[in-house]
């Protein structure tokens, strides 16, 4: 993992929205285009307490997202022993490295993305439904419209309901009495956004398809496409992700979080493969997954010239 | 066993279970402005504004206590001495009632009796009272020794295999 980060960097974003969430997280300060923002209030509520403590801005920046990749180490490492084994949880990062799970959450620091998904991932290790549907409050808290896409892909792999659905309604009429009473003023919404560009998304999408199917989960793709993981709730699960994709345009970040929930089932699949036959099946012959965890570092949908032995590469999906 | 009994059983049972990540949320909100505040004293950092607490302040040495207590307890908790980790929390506890305190007698002294209803004492009050509640409803689970479990046996001899 260091080797990767050294490699492809980190990347921070909206610190300017940061500021000014965190300074006054219930008024409508940003420009219609951000407005949505206020639907993923939980970091900017933390760092406004933060800063109400007596951290300053960039600290508080800091210790909020620093807290989101701990949380999100500590979940990740806890769910693969207690699926993969004590043995196997090292196979069972080396397959999940092979998506593009970990470049998303080093190129978006300043998103909520480390919480959402470090709580999706202690939502599948917690046995109370009490605390599943806590966890699935958070995850919209987090965000509102993609963690709703997340559970629903989670409810079709996983075919649970119950718990899921309770704790996102709950989730959804928070956010609602959030953005619409303790807001000075309603924000425009990612649906809004969605509903005035939804054309043009969809056009720029069909631009070019295979560039966006190669970049949405990258090497990853050789699991999800192998026939014996191909099932009908599945490609369902794949569907429901590229068309949230098309209609963010994001083919790298929205794709593979809310496409996370089968990423994860289908690692647990192959570790048990890995586990039973020593190797993982593909293209006529078993391959150790030492071997396949060098497909971690063929990540090139994004790196473009941030890679560091690859000075001016560049790879520029619209024309 | 009525229906509230089996709530509280339920609700206690949960609130065992999540003591420690209970904790762990505790610590997370509570140590970062603490430990910002003891790096400003040092001048390790520069703060965002005035108002730091020095030092020597009993409020800051307190709320250093605590956490440090609370943080002892979430280890102790991980390494199965559950007893040890109540304790503790306890401590931590009493600590925090100290703290709050001494911060509303400074108030009380600064405002005046307003102070006393004032939006931060209730809520420091609801919050440690609700802190409380919580410890003593758990306390059978931690103070009580683990049940053994143990395979029934005869006082026949061991077979010899």
């Amino acid at each position: 993992m260091p080797l990767f980060v050294w490699l492809y960097g980190w990347q921070l974003i909206d610190l300017v929205e940061w500021r000014t969430l965190t300074a006054a997280p219930f008024t409508r300060l940003l420009d219609p285009a951000q407005q949505f923002l206020h639907a993923s209030p939980f970091a900017h509520l933390l760092g406004a307490y933060y800063q109400r403590q007596g951290l300053g801005v960039d600290e508080s920046f800091l210790v909020v997202y620093g807290v989101g990749l701990v949380l999100l180490a500590n979940a990740a490492l806890r769910l693969l022993i207690a699926r993969c084994g004590a043995n196997y949880w090292g196979a069972g990062a080396l397959i999940i490295a092979g998506s593009p799970l970990l470049l998303t959450i080093i190129s978006w620091i300043g998103k909520d993305d480390s919480f959402l998904l470090a709580f999706y991932l202690l939502l599948l290790l917690s046995p109370s439904p009490l605390t599943r549907a806590i966890l699935c409050v958070l995850m919209v808290a987090c965000h509102r419209e993609l963690a709703v896409a997340m559970l629903v892909v989670h409810m079709l792999v996983r075919a649970e309901v119950a718990a899921i659905a309770a704790g996102a309604a709950a989730g959804l009429a928070l956010s609602f009495f959030h953005t619409n009473a303790l807001l000075d003023a309603a924000p425009s919404t990612r649906i809004d956004y969605v509903i005035e560009h939804a054309r043009g998304l969809l056009a720029r999408a069909a631009t070019h398809p295979l560039a966006h199917f190669v970049a949405a989960l990258g090497p990853f793709w050789i699991y999800v496409l192998r026939p014996s993981s191909v099932t009908l709730r599945r490609a369902s699960a794949l569907v429901i992700a590229a068309v949230t994709a098309s209609l963010t345009l994001d083919f790298t970040r929205i794709f593979v979080l809310t496409a996370a929930p089968l990423l994860i089932e289908l690692t647990e699949e192959l570790v048990t493969e890995v586990r039973d036959h020593g190797g993982i099946a593909l293209l006529g012959r078993r391959w150790p997954v030492g071997v396949l965890g060098v497909l971690a570092f063929a990540q090139l949908q994004l790196a473009g010239d941030r890679l560091s032995w690859i000075r001016g590469f560049s790879w520029t999906i619209a024309p | 066993m009525s229906i509230a009994q089996s709530f509280g059983k339920s609700a206690r049972d949960w609130l065992a279970d999540h003591l420690e990540p209970l904790v762990w949320i505790a610590l997370v909100l509570w140590s970062p402005p603490i430990i910002f505040t003891v790096l400003v004293d040092l001048g390790f950092a520069g703060g965002a504004g005035s108002g730091y607490l020095p030092l020597r302040d009993p409020g800051l040495l307190l709320a250093i206590m605590q956490i440090v207590g609370m943080a002892a307890a979430v280890t102790f908790l991980r390494l199965r001495r559950r007893l040890l980790a109540f304790e503790l929390l306890c401590g931590s506890l009493g600590v925090w009632w100290m703290h709050a305190a001494w911060t509303v007698q400074g108030r009380l002294r600064l405002i005046g009796r307003s102070d006393l209803v004032s939006r931060e004492t209730l809520l420091t009050l609801g919050a440690l009272m609700l802190a409380s509640a919580v410890l003593f409803m758990v306390r059978r689970c931690y103070t009580r020794p683990a049940a053994v479990i143990a395979h029934p046996t005869t006082d026949q001899p061991r077979a010899v295999r």
